[in-house]
């Protein structure tokens, strides 16, 4: 009984990345599973982050590679959990590593493979609004830094393992069944936004120039598609006028998803703010609610949104989003609570901040595991207060967004990695 | 022979961050004419791992000796910058930074010349400081896996119990006589709706009870010395001083309620205006006699001195003035500016229990921005649901509280919704007021050398990326200590402080930065101010000569200045490296 | 000046080069949080990071003055926060000293700044360097050449035991009389500088006699003599030949 157990981390953000490295730090083995071919999760995506304003990959890439490199951390990317059985101290599990018809070893991730592909794709990374090949790295800054094959919209031309210097494309990979022994597992799948397409009003996929507020963050990151420059999805015009939408889908029985999302009302500040950096002379609106920015230093980034960039706060929340038919800008009706009556404003850019739902995998993967989630579909603590990263299942833990809401931001995300990683460790210490 | 010094300049983009106002490739081009550069190159994240994999082949391939990296604040990248030259073979300490970042192009965004000049130079700098670096190897200390936590309140019991349930001996101490904490006064918790005791009682017993942890109560810090792995902590309880060696301190001093200045809101003119924590504690004691309505205001003392989150435009013109005056003075008033966080869920739980008790009776909740986050969110439901109504008010026109008759209240507000004054009879005024840190907190951050936010809290390492940290190595910070926070909250940072502390614990052993001071004997007249200026007694005069505790040593310096005969050097930080800087620069 | 196109003007417009001194824990984040927070202040500093402000010698500022900068400001902790306990303390006190010896050598000390930033004063630190930014610029340019043979003598003189030691010894905990510890400041002061610039007027010129170094820099002959005889003894100086009625001295 000497050897510790290891352990297995589901999911690769920054809560799962942190947990990884807080066991890995100490000698505890951890396996970290990511279904997407690269680590970095929802941070990655984002171009800074609030209220510091840091360049969000700055601050997240460091513990990337630090994941990478670790001797104690194996990262197990494009992979999904197969199947769980056994208990706390002493689970068996199987993982499935899906093919990227790339082997890691030999790759180097130069990218020629990519340039020479002629199978174009949309990014998911970029939230679609980007183009992939169909061999390709999601972002650049991807870890592990190797490529990816996209078998679906593959041709199977075999260029890129003609133009492959280290000999690394092999067509012929598949996929391999891993089975690992852990004594605990931690859950930290993350969020998917609410599909604002349920909300036909807004006009989400009827109108380009509606976008939601993941894509307003890849269109204004320099890595993104446009290279950081903010330009209207429809005819690439720099937008005059952004309108950000609240709780569209949020704080909505009907929908499910009664909850407050809370981390929307400070996004929207962030981008507000960016925006105004980018393009000093734009007229920006947010429609809110109520304006939770709760929490140290945030009612002074409302201040300087407010006083120092010219953001206007209107307390609405607007009905509906029409097109003019000759100039093609949007129009957003709203009722004007203090005049009360119902107004319209002409924008360029209408930017909606969509629920934060629970990973679509989530329901499996309580499943497999056989724990509890909540009415909404986030993992249930057996008690919100005094347990609050565990699950309903002995051993196995959960942080970050997956366990709902309560997650404001990503010092919240990231202080559950570490408290999950103590829970592990109390846990590891009680079986040996 | 001397080595030829081959100095390698990689250049940031950072995306636009850098690239949208200073001109990178021809600062890069400029690099290349220094002395002693053998390569330079631009990169867009040299923080990737395309920009590591560059900086490590230039290493092996060119055979560089030095390393520069022109980018962001070397106080968070050099580590990663550092374990690249050492993968490529080179010694980290040979590496040097040059922060054309956060301390130039984001504060110079509208100088595109300027701060290109200015990145040129900080350039300049480094590569000037770059000839004098010497490979350097890191002293390795020992870390005692013993851990001090301050405070018993619910994080500081979740803290020690995290640890002690992993083996690692714990001294928990208490200033009060009980433990508990703030926690322990409070009636039920939201959004379970459980018994505080539910909460506080078990972590009480299994505190008292734990093998690892010793409890010291009525027990206050004195004094804090040492550092990381081996803090030297003097408290004073009811058995006189007592002196702990501990390898990890974690903070969970808590914090307080906010009391209302006498005349806020008339708190302490009429008995009926209390505050939250009064009608809690009134609850509990089930001392409420049934009111025909109690009227709540958010934050009090709170969020003060700021403009809110709405258009005052949109406001019909004719009440401008009347307004405007009404504002000014409610500037007047003293406050913390912050959000609180936990006061509109707290309002609506105690409104939930009052109404639970006594359903006939009126809760009205004044806010200005109802802060009901997470799924949180069901429970403002539940409460609207109860008929708890919300009333929102514009917080630059405070309520104003009078005498009505007998005991009851006049309580004069401005509704938003109806846009006009609203006037209440309420037999309690309930004032929803922040938590602050506590005035102690100052002393025991002095003590423990971390510094305090601008709102008054102890500070964390990074608000991002490290929030359970301090800049202190080996002090880490668990509860409202850090800012207000709900139970749920509190009880995962304390988790989260407890995996941070076990990871240095767990490794027993810790490498410290090679920054130390080292004594040339033959110049050493063995005076001993070094010895008496050392804060950390790194220094001791031995036979005539000074000598160094290479553990003991953090780098500061002050010896290296103050030695008259100039025997002492600062590794790392050595006069060559920084008057080479002042001169690369100048001339 | 009504002729002069605007460009001329701000080309004209004197911009001082301003070195700062930022130790790492307070200060420098102070100035990294001042980046993250975007406050936007004047582009004439270069921060040079030090771990404790306790590290900045003299001799580096003087230094910085020497080769021309303009302006020179030393940031720390707050006192009582210093991350190494008392190092800003000593700080001061070096400081307090160097304002004087500042003055001796008829340099505007305003030139030479003390702060205390900490790392969550992001606004404080613009603030302090838009304020020293405006300030060297109604000083003007540095005080060299003018000045140079002062401050280089300063320097050496910063180098020196003597001076060191007297400095040095109010660092600790001795129980000093405090009217005689002064006295003996501005005499050592007084004594290792002239002493210094001595030695550069005859490195600069050659051998001088005693009236030929009393002309070079205007320090009455007697004292001059005094000094000699100060660096005979400890084999700084020497006999190098006579001319007319006096003595060359050569340094060795």
């Amino acid at each position: 009984m000497g050897e510790k157990p290891a352990v297995l981390v589901v999911g690769g953000g920054v809560s799962g990345i942190q947990a990884s490295l807080d066991l890995a730090s100490r000698g505890i083995k951890v396996y970290l599973v990511e279904k997407s071919p690269s680590i970095g999760g929802r941070m990655a995506q984002l171009d800074k982050t609030f209220p510091t304003m840091d360049c969000s990959m700055c601050i997240l890439a460091p513990k990337m590679i630090e994941c990478a490199h670790h001797p104690n951390v194996q990262l197990l990317t494009y992979s999904e959990l197969r199947e769980v059985k056994g208990s706390v101290g002493n689970f068996a599990v199987e993982v499935l590593k899906k093919p990227r018809y790339v082997d890691e070893t030999k790759c180097t991730g130069c990218g020629i493979c990519s340039e020479h592909c002629p199978s174009e794709v949309p990014n998911e990374f970029d939230m679609n609004l980007g183009i992939r090949k169909a061999i390709y790295m999601p972002f650049p800054q991807a870890v592990p830094r190797v490529m990816t094959v996209d078998k679906e919209n593959c041709i199977n031309c075999g260029l890129c393992e003609k133009v492959c210097g280290a000999q690394a494309v092999d067509l012929e990979q598949r996929a391999e069944e891993i089975e690992l022994d852990v004594g605990s597992i931690i859950l930290a799948t993350g969020f998917d936004l609410f599909d604002p397409a349920g909300l036909p009003a807004y006009g989400y996929g009827r109108y380009k120039d509606v976008i939601t507020s993941l894509e307003l963050e890849r269109l204004l990151c320099a890595s993104g598609p446009t290279g950081g420059h903010l330009v209207r999805p429809s005819d690439g015009k720099m937008p005059k006028s952004v309108a950000f939408i609240q709780c569209v889908g949020s704080r909505d029985k009907r929908l499910g998803t009664a909850y407050c999302s809370s981390i929307c009302c400070k996004y929207s500040i962030k981008d507000a703010v960016l925006i105004k950096e980018h393009i000093p002379d734009a007229r920006v609106n947010i429609f809110y609610i109520d304006m939770r920015a709760f929490g140290r230093g945030f009612q002074d980034f409302v201040n300087r949104a407010k006083t120092e960039y010219g953001i206007s706060f209107i307390r609405s929340s607007p009905g509906e989003i029409t097109q003019d038919p000759a100039e093609k800008n949007l129009i957003l009706w709203f009722e004007d609570i203090a005049t009360n009556s119902v107004q319209k404003l002409n924008f360029d850019l209408v930017v909606l901040c969509p629920a934060l739902l629970p990973s679509k995998g989530n329901e499996k993967l309580a499943e497999l595991l056989g724990i509890e989630v909540d009415k909404y579909g986030f993992f249930k603590a057996p008690n919100l207060i005094a347990n609050p990263v565990d699950t309903t299942v002995p051993g196995i833990f959960a942080s970050g967004y997956c366990l709902g809401p309560k997650t404001g931001d990503i010092p919240d995300s990231i202080t559950q990695g570490s408290a999950t990683a103590a829970r592990v460790a109390e846990v590891l210490a009680e079986a040996s | 022979m001397e080595e030829e010094t081959k100095i390698g300049v990689f250049i940031c983009h950072c995306g636009v961050n850098i690239g949208g106002v200073v001109d990178v490739p021809k600062v890069t081009e400029y690099a290349k004419t220094l002395p002693n550069v053998a390569h330079a190159e631009h990169n867009l994240y040299t923080c990737s791992e395309a920009g590591l994999d560059s900086i490590k082949e230039a290493i092996k391939k060119l055979g560089l000796n030095r390393v520069i990296v022109a980018s962001c604040t070397p106080r968070t990248h050099e580590p990663l910058f550092r374990s690249a030259c050492k993968e490529a073979g080179l010694n980290p300490y040979l590496f040097e930074m040059a922060n054309i970042r956060e301390q130039c192009s984001w504060v110079h965004p509208r100088e595109p010349e300027r701060a290109t000049k200015k990145a040129k130079d900080l350039v300049r700098m480094a590569v000037g400081r770059a000839k004098w670096l010497m490979p350097q190897t890191e002293p390795e200390l020992e870390v005692k896996d013993t851990s001090l936590v301050i405070g018993a309140g619910v994080a500081g019991m979740t803290a020690a119990l995290t640890l002690a349930n992993q083996g690692f001996k714990v001294y928990l101490i208490e200033k009060e006589e009980e433990p508990g904490g703030i926690v322990r006064e409070l009636y039920k918790l939201y959004p379970t709706l459980q018994d505080a005791s539910e909460i506080v009682n078990p972590l009480i017993k299994a505190v008292k009870s734990h093998k690892k942890i010793e409890l010291l109560t009525s027990t206050d810090v004195s004094d804090i010395g040492g550092y990381v792995g081996n803090f030297e902590v003097t408290v004073s309880g009811k058995k006189g001083e007592r002196k702990l060696e501990v390898g990890t301190i974690i903070v969970a001093c808590g914090a307080l309620n906010y009391e209302p200045p006498e005349g806020l809101y008339q708190y302490g003119v009429f008995d009926r205006v209390i505050t939250q924590q009064q009608l809690d504690n009134m609850l509990k004691k089930g001392k409420l006699e049934k009111p025909d309505r109690i009227v709540m205001i958010q934050c009090v003392g709170a969020r003060k001195g700021e403009i809110r989150a709405y258009q005052l435009e949109s406001f019909p013109k004719s009440d401008t003035a009347e307004l405007l005056r009404k504002i000014l003075k409610a500037r007047k008033e003293e406050g913390w500016p912050y959000c609180s966080r936990i006061c509109c869920m707290n309002a609506i739980k105690n409104a939930i229990l009052v109404k639970s008790q006594y359903p006939d009776t009126d809760v009205v909740i004044l806010y200005g921005d109802l802060r009901v986050y997470k799924e949180y969110e069901d429970f403002y439901t539940k409460s609207r649901e109860n008929e708890v109504r919300f009333i929102r008010i514009m917080e630059e026109v405070p309520a104003e509280i009078g005498q009505a008759q007998g005991d009851k209240l006049k309580v004069v507000a401005y509704d938003m919704l109806v846009g006009q004054e609203v006037e209440f009879l309420a037999d309690w005024v309930v004032l929803s007021t922040p938590l602050r840190p506590r005035k102690a907190e100052v002393l025991l951050a002095r003590m423990l050398k971390v510094p305090i936010s601008p709102d008054g809290f102890l500070m964390e390492a990074h608000l991002k990326l490290r929030p359970v940290d301090t800049s202190v190595d080996g002090v880490f910070l668990a509860g409202t200590a850090s800012g207000p926070k709900d139970v749920s909250e509190s009880i995962i940072s304390a988790k989260a402080a407890a995996a941070r502390a076990a990871i240095l614990m767990a490794n027993k052993k810790l490498k410290t930065e090679a920054i130390t001071s080292v004594v040339d004997e033959e110049l050493c007249i063995g005076c001993g101010l070094c010895e008496e200026i050392c804060p950390y007694g790194a220094h001791k005069v031995v036979e005539g000569k000074s000598t160094v505790i290479e553990a003991l040593c953090r780098g500061c310096g002050a010896c290296s200045v103050e030695c008259p005969q100039r025997a002492i050097s600062m590794r790392h930080f050595g006069d060559q490296e920084i008057l080479a800087q002042v001169e690369a620069l100048l001339r | 000046m009504k002729s002069m196109s605007k460009t001329a003007m701000k080309e004209h417009e004197f911009e001082p080069v301003i070195v700062a001194f930022c130790c790492n824990w307070c200060a420098y984040a102070g100035a990294d949080l001042a980046g993250t927070s975007r406050f936007e202040y004047p582009a004439n500093v270069r921060i040079v990071r030090v771990m404790c402000s306790a590290r900045v010698s003299p001799i580096h500022i003087l230094s910085a003055l020497r080769w021309g900068a303009d302006g020179v400001v030393i940031a720390g902790c707050h006192p009582g926060d210093c991350h190494y306990v008392k190092g800003n303390f000593a700080m001061e006190k070096r400081f307090n000293f160097l304002k004087e010896v500042a003055n001796r050598l008829g340099i505007d000390p305003a030139r030479i700044r003390l702060e205390w930033i900490s790392a969550s004063e992001g606004g404080k630190f613009a603030a302090l360097i838009r304020d020293v930014t405006t300030e060297i610029k109604s000083l003007g340019p540095s005080p060299l050449p003018k000045r140079t043979q002062e401050i280089e003598a300063a320097i050496e003189a910063y180098k020196r035991q003597r001076l060191r030691w007297i400095f040095g010894v109010s660092q600790t905990e001795a129980k000093l009389d405090e009217e005689k510890y002064r006295a003996a400041v501005d005499t050592v002061m007084k004594d290792e500088i002239e002493r210094q610039m001595i030695i550069g007027a005859i490195k600069q010129e050659g051998p001088l006699t005693i009236r030929e170094i009393s002309g070079a820099i205007n320090i009455p002959p007697d004292k001059i003599l005094r000094h000699i005889i100060a660096l005979r003894k400890t084999g700084v100086v020497s006999e190098a030949g006579e001319k007319e009625d006096g003595y060359l001295y050569a340094v060795l």
